[in-house]
C-alpha cells in the first residue's frame, strides 16, 4: 500500500484538476504547465521516498523540503535582478511583490512572475494537503476538501459564477481518488475469493460501480445546477424576480435624446461629494452592439449589495450624497462602480452592468429621493494604462454585418500601440481630435450601421452617443471588450459646494474592460467639457474647434479625470469603504498562519524524528534498542501498557490489532533485542524498519481515529512522565 | 571407548535441540500430556543435576523415569527403596574371593548411568544417606577404596508427599542435592482417556526404542556449559537468591548451591530452545521447579496456603528485570 503508483498518480490527477479553477484569476500562460511540473515534482518526491523507507511521513516531508526548494528558486528568479539569496529574504521580496500586483489588479490578473510564484505556492499547498489526506491519513472525503480548495479561491474572488468546466474538473479529481481508494478496499477484502478471474471482474465491477454513481451524482448535480437560475431566478412566472428577465426595460437612449434636445435646461438633481472635479453619475451601461446601435443586455436582478471584497490600490472609496429633484427614472444615478445605496423603494442590482434597478410594480419611483451611496472610484494611472491588456468578457462579440470598413479604420488607427491599452488611448484621441470631428446634437444620416459609418467617414459629427458607441465598436473589433454607459456628466459646482446636474448633462461614454483594472471609462466625445455647448445644439457646431490648444487642455484634463472615475465590475462594497482599504492582505498573516500550523505540528514532527533516528542508527545493536524503544513509544502514544516483563513475554501480550503477521513482526523484533541484550554476540546485519512499521500500523489500525489522530499530533510518548528514551 | 572418547567441548546447539527433540518424542509415547515434565527431565540429564518426582502414587512418576533410561542408550539401574534396604546395596560391598584369595568389590545398585530410585522417601535415612552422597560427589567409598562413577550419572528418584504413611521424609540438606524437583499431577481428561486405550494392550515401555546413547549426553552436556550468561542475568540471578532470603514467606531462603544449580539449569534452557545465550525468561521459568524444594515457606505462608513455589515466585517478581547488557 504504501508507496502505490496508482494512489500517487491519483493525488497527482486531482491536484491537478483541483487546480484548474485557478485559472480563471490570472491571463498567465504559464500557469497550468507550472502547476503541472508543481503537482508532478512534489508527487514523484513522495513516492520515491515512500518507497524507499515504506513509510509514509518521509513522503511528506521531501514535499515539504521539495516545495521549499521550488518555491525559493521560482521566488530568486522571480525576484530577478536582486542580488538577495537568502531563501527568508527572496520569499519576503516576492510576497511583497506578489501582493503589490493582486493589490492593484482585479481578475483576471495581468501575467506577473511574483504572482505566479504566488498561485503556484498555493497549488503545491493544495497537492501536498491531497496527498497528506489520501495518503498518510487515508480519508478520501478529507482530500476532497483541498481538492475543493481551488475551487473555493476561485468562487470567494470572482465576482461572477465559476464556469462549469472548473466544477467538472474537481470533481473529476475527486472521483479518480475515489476509483483508486476502492480498489484499495476491493483488493483488501475482495468479495468472491472463488477464481482469480472473478475476482479481477469484481474488482473492475465495483470500482466502475462506484465511480459511475459518483459520475451520476455529480452530473445530475451540474445539469440542476445550471438549469436553475441562481439566487432563486427561476423561470417559473412565480417569485419575486420572476418579470426581471422578460422586463421591458425603458432604453436610456431615449430619456438621453429627449432631454439632450429639450430647448430648455431643466435641474435634474444635486450631489455633493468629496472629489475635487465632481464625477459621473451612472444609470446603466448598453452591453450588446446591434444592427440598431448599442442596446441593453437582458439584467440579471439580485436584491441586496454586491458582495464585500478587498480594495485594490487603484481605487478610491468614496460616498456620495444625491438629491434627486424633478426627474423620474427605473434607474438609480449613482457614481460607478456602486457598494451599497440607501433610496427608498426596493431596489435591486445587475452585478454585471452593476445597474441599479427599481422595476417592481410597488415602484415608489425615484422623483425626490435623497439616498447616499458608498462607490469605489478607480484612480489607475495613465501608466497603469498604458500597459493594460485587454480582459476578456463572455458574449461580448461584435455582429457579423459590420462594415468592414469600420474594422480597418480601427486597426489603422491603433497602427503603432504595442498594447490594448494604448490602442484604447488612440482611440479615444482620435476621436477627440476637434479637427476631425465636431459635436453636432443632430444624428448622422441613416439607418443601421450607416449611422455609424456617415458618422466616421462621412459627417464627422454628432453628440455623445455616437462617439461613445464608435468608439466603443473598434474596440470590440480590436480584441477589447467594450460597452457604452448612459448617465450623467459632473454638472457644474454650486456655491456651496454640491453639484448641480441638468437635464442637458445627460450624456454617454464607452467602457473598455482590461486585465487588472476592470472597466475603464474614456471620453471620446469632443469638446464635451463645454458643457454649454452640449447643452445649445446651435452653438456646438461652430463651438467646438475654436480653441484648439485649449481643448487639448481640456481634453488632458478629462482623461485624466475620467481614468479617476471609471472603475472595475469586480469591484467590492462594503458599509464602511475607509475601512475595507484597511483590509488588504497583510503578509503576516499567512506568516503567522504557517507559524502555527508548524508550531500544531511541532510534536508529530519531534515525533517523527525520533522514531527516524531511533530506526536508523549505524549500529545494528543500536538500531535493535530503537525498534523496540519506538514500540514502547507507539505503544505509549496509543495508551497501551508497555509492563517490565522480558522481551518475549511483551511479545507475547494480546496486543490488539495485531494480525499472526504482526504478532511474527513483533517477535522477531523481541528475538532481536533478547539476542542483543543477553548474547555474547550482538546481531548483526538486521533490518527491523519494516516489522517495526507493520506493528505500529497494526497497533494504530485498532484504535478509532479519534485516538489515532490524538496519538499522532500529540504523541504521550513525548510527555515528561512517560518518555521513552531515544 | 565410547565412555571415555575424547570429545571436544563445543556447544552444538543443533544436535542438542534434536537429541532432546527426539527423546521428548520417544518419552512422549509413554507418557501422554505431560510435556512440561519430561522437558524439565530432559533438562536435568543435560544439566548433569539430580531429579525429584514428587507426588501421589499411580501418575506415572516411575513411569517417567523408566522412560528416559530406555531413551538412551545406557546402563539404566532400578532400586526400589524399602524400610530394610542397606546402604551397601546402593554402594555394594567387598566380598572375598576364595579362588583369589582376596576382597573383591561387588558394585552396589548406584553403579549406573541413571539410576531410578524408587520411593526413596521409604528407606531409612542411613541408606538415604548413602545415595545422596554418591549423588553429590559422583563416587562411593567402601573400604577406603574410592570408585568412580561412569557418567553420564544422573538419579531419578521418586517419592510420595510427606504426609503419606510410612515415610522418612527427606531431610532440607538432602533435597537440596536434587537440582529440580517436580510433581506430575493428574493427567488430564483426554491424555487419561488415551492412556487407558494404549496402556490397555501392551506395556508401552515395551516398544520403546533408545534414541541416544550415554556417550552423546555427555558430549552435549559439557558443551553446554559454553552458553553465554551475560553479566545482568547473572546479577538478575543472585538479586532473586537474595530477596528469598529476605522474603518474609520464607523460613529458609536459597542457598548459594541453588544459585549454581539454577544457573546450570537455565543454560541447559536456552540451549534446548536453540541459544547460545541466557534470557531472564529463562530464569522465571526455571525458579519454580529449581528453588521451590529447597526453601522452606514460614509458619504464616502455609496458613494462608502459600507454598515454597509461590513465595519464590513472589520474591522474583519483586527483582527488577536486567534492561540492557
Amino acid at each position: 500500500m504504501i508507496g502505490s503508483v496508482r494512489n500517487t498518480t491519483a493525488v497527482a490527477i486531482a491536484a491537478f484538476l483541483g487546480t484548474l479553477p485557478l485559472l480563471q484569476l490570472t491571463s498567465d500562460p504559464r500557469l497550468l504547465p507550472g502547476a503541472a511540473i508543481v503537482v508532478v515534482v512534489l508527487e514523484a518526491v513522495a513516492l520515491s521516498l515512500r518507497r524507499l523507507t515504506q513509510l509514509n511521513w518521509p513522503g511528506t516531508l521531501a514535499q515539504m523540503f521539495a516545495g521549499f526548494a521550488m518555491v525559493w528558486l521560482g521566488a530568486a528568479a522571480a525576484a530577478g535582478g536582486s542580488d538577495e539569496t537568502r531563501p527568508w529574504s527572496v520569499f519576503e521580496l516576492t510576497w511583497q511583490q506578489a501582493i503589490e500586483q493582486i493589490s492593484v489588479q482585479t481578475v483576471p490578473m495581468a501575467a506577473d512572475d511574483p504572482t505566479l510564484v504566488l498561485l503556484l505556492v498555493g497549488v503545491g499547498l493544495l497537492t501536498i494537503a491531497i496527498d497528506l489526506a489520501f495518503i498518510n491519513a487515508r480519508n478520501v472525503l478529507l482530500a476532497a476538501l483541498p481538492v475543493l480548495g481551488g475551487y473555493l479561491v476561485a468562487m470567494l474572488v470572482l465576482d461572477t459564477a465559476v464556469n462549469v468546466i472548473s466544477i467538472v474538473a474537481v470533481c473529476t479529481g475527486w472521483l479518480v481518488l475515489l476509483a483508486s481508494r476502492t480498489v484499495d478496499h476491493e483488493r483488501r477484502w475482495p468479495r468472491s475469493l472463488s477464481s482469480k478471474d472473478e475476482a479481477k471482474f469484481n474488482l473492475r465491477g465495483f470500482a466502475g460501480l462506484a465511480v459511475g454513481l459518483g459520475i451520476v451524482s455529480i452530473a445530475s448535480a451540474v445539469v440542476i445546477g445550471l438549469a436553475v437560475p441562481p439566487d432563486g431566478q427561476s423561470w417559473l412566472p412565480q417569485g419575486r424576480f420572476g418579470r426581471s428577465q422578460s422586463v421591458d426595460l425603458i432604453d436610456p437612449t431615449i430619456d438621453l435624446n429627449a432631454n439632450l434636445h429639450r430647448p430648455d435646461e431643466r435641474p435634474l438633481l444635486r450631489y455633493t461629494t468629496s472629489v475635487p472635479d465632481g464625477l459621473r453619475l451612472r444609470s446603466t451601461a448598453l452591453t450588446v452592439m446591434t444592427e440598431n446601435g448599442w442596446q441593453l443586455d437582458q439584467m440579471r436582478l439580485l436584491p441586496g449589495y454586491p458582495r464585500e471584497q478587498s480594495v485594490s490600490t487603484t481605487q478610491l472609496p468614496v460616498v456620495t450624497q444625491v438629491d434627486i429633484g424633478d426627474y423620474e427614472s427605473n434607474y438609480l444615478p449613482v457614481p460607478y462602480a456602486p457598494l451599497n445605496w440607501d433610496p427608498v423603494g426596493s431596489w435591486s442590482y445587475d452585478p454585471r452592468t452593476l445597474t441599479v434597478l427599481d422595476i417592481g410594480s410597488d415602484s415608489r419611483g425615484l422623483a425626490g429621493q435623497s439616498y447616499s451611496v458608498a462607490s469605489l472610484l478607480p484612480i489607475p494611472d495613465a501608466e497603469d494604462l498604458a500597459h493594460a491588456s485587454a480582459g476578456t468578457i463572455d458574449g461580448s462579440t461584435i455582429p457579423d454585418e459590420l462594415p468592414a470598413e469600420i474594422i480597418d479604420l480601427a486597426h489603422e488607427i491603433t497602427d503603432g500601440a504595442s498594447s490594448d491599452g494604448e490602442k484604447a488611448l488612440a482611440l479615444e484621441s482620435w476621436l477627440t481630435d476637434p479637427s476631425r470631428f465636431s459635436y453636432d446634437l443632430r444624428a448622422p444620416e441613416g439607418t443601421g450601421y450607416s449611422v455609424l459609418t456617415n458618422f466616421l467617414f462621412n459627417d464627422r459629427s454628432g453628440y455623445c452617443i455616437h462617439f461613445a458607441s464608435a468608439m466603443a465598436v473598434m474596440a470590440e473589433t480590436l480584441g477589447i471588450p467594450a460597452r457604452v454607459a448612459v448617465g450623467f456628466t459632473s454638472g457644474a459646482q454650486q456655491g456651496d459646494g454640491s453639484w448641480l446636474v441638468t437635464s442637458h448633462d445627460m450624456h454617454a461614454w464607452p467602457e473598455l474592460y482590461f486585465n487588472g483594472l476592470g472597466w475603464v471609462g474614456f471620453e471620446p466625445t469632443v469638446s464635451i467639457s463645454d458643457r454649454e455647448e452640449e447643452a445649445d445644439p446651435e452653438s456646438s457646431a461652430d463651438a467646438s474647434p475654436t480653441d484648439p490648444p485649449q481643448q487639448e487642455k481640456q481634453e488632458e484634463q478629462e482623461a485624466q479625470e475620467e481614468q479617476e472615475v471609471d472603475s472595475t465590475d469586480q469591484s467590492s462594497s462594503s458599509s464602511d469603504p475607509q475601512a475595507s482599504s484597511a483590509r488588504s492582505l497583510d503578509p503576516r498573516i499567512p506568516l503567522g498562519i504557517i507559524g502555527a500550523l508548524l508550531v500544531a505540528a511541532g510534536p508529530a514532527l519531534i515525533r517523527a524524528l525520533l522514531r527516524h533516528r531511533r530506526l536508523s542508527a549505524v549500529h545494528s545493536a543500536d538500531r535493535v534498542t530503537g525498534a523496540w524503544r519506538e514500540l514502547e513509544a507507539t505503544a505509549s502514544d496509543l495508551n497501551l501498557a508497555w509492563p517490565a516483563v522480558t522481551p518475549r513475554q511483551l511479545a507475547g501480550l494480546p496486543w490488539p490489532g495485531l494480525t499472526a503477521e504482526g504478532r511474527a513482526a513483533l517477535r522477531r523484533i523481541a528475538v532481536l533485542v533478547e539476542r542483543q541484550r543477553y548474547a555474547a554476540a550482538p546481531p548483526t546485519e538486521v533490518e527491523v524498519g519494516d516489522d517495526v512499521a507493520l506493528v505500529s500500523a497494526q497497533l494504530y489500525s485498532a484504535v478509532g481515529k479519534p485516538k489515532r489522530l490524538v496519538a499522532r499530533l500529540a504523541p504521550r510518548s513525548l510527555l515528561p512522565g512517560r518518555r521513552v528514551r531515544t | 571407548m565410547t565412555a571415555q572418547r575424547v570429545f571436544t567441548p563445543k556447544l552444538d546447539l543443533r544436535q542438542v535441540q534434536q537429541t532432546a527433540q527426539a527423546m521428548r518424542t520417544a518419552i512422549s509415547s509413554v507418557i501422554e500430556g505431560k510435556a512440561e515434565q519430561i522437558d524439565l527431565t530432559i533438562l536435568v540429564l543435560f544439566a548433569g543435576g539430580h531429579l525429584l518426582i514428587e507426588d501421589v502414587p499411580g501418575v506415572g512418576k516411575t513411569m517417567l523415569a523408566k522412560a528416559l533410561g530406555r531413551a538412551i542408550d545406557c546402563r539404566v539401574r532400578r532400586i526400589q527403596f524399602t524400610p530394610d534396604l542397606l546402604p551397601s546395596d546402593i554402594t555394594g560391598v567387598s566380598v572375598y574371593n576364595q579362588d583369589t584369595r582376596e576382597f573383591e568389590f561387588k558394585p552396589g545398585g548406584v553403579f549406573a548411568n541413571i539410576v531410578v530410585g524408587d520411593e526413596i522417601n521409604r528407606a531409612s535415612p542411613k541408606t538415604q544417606s548413602a545415595l545422596l552422597e554418591a549423588m553429590e560427589e559422583r563416587q562411593v567409598s567402601v573400604d577406603g577404596r574410592t570408585h568412580r562413577l561412569p557418567p553420564p550419572f544422573m538419579v531419578v528418584a521418586t517419592q510420595n508427599p510427606i504426609e503419606m504413611e510410612g515415610t522418612y521424609p527427606l531431610p532440607e540438606a538432602q533435597r537440596d542435592r536434587f537440582m529440580a524437583r517436580i510433581e506430575m499431577g493428574y493427567p488430564t481428561r483426554g491424555a487419561e482417556l488415551e492412556m487407558l486405550g494404549s496402556h490397555g494392550a501392551a506395556n508401552p515401555l515395551a516398544s520403546l526404542q533408545a534414541v541416544t546413547d550415554g556417550a552423546t549426553v555427555t558430549r552435549l552436556a559439557a558443551g553446554i556449559s559454553e552458553v553465554h550468561v551475560a553479566q545482568p542475568v547473572k546479577e538478575y540471578i543472585v538479586d532473586i537468591m537474595e530477596a528469598t532470603r529476605l522474603s518474609s514467606d520464607l523460613r529458609l531462603g536459597a542457598s548459594p548451591r541453588a544459585g549454581l544449580q539454577l544457573l546450570r539449569a537455565v543454560r541447559v534452557r536456552a540451549a534446548m530452545d536453540g541459544r547460545d545465550y541466557v534470557i531472564p525468561d529463562d530464569v522465571q521459568a526455571l525458579l519454580a521447579p529449581v528453588l521451590a524444594h529447597r526453601v522452606l515457606p514460614s509458619s504464616a505462608a502455609r496458613l494462608a496456603g502459600r507454598s515454597g513455589a509461590d513465595a519464590v515466585t513472589a520474591a522474583a517478581a519483586t527483582v527488577a528485570l536486567p534492561r540492557s547488557a
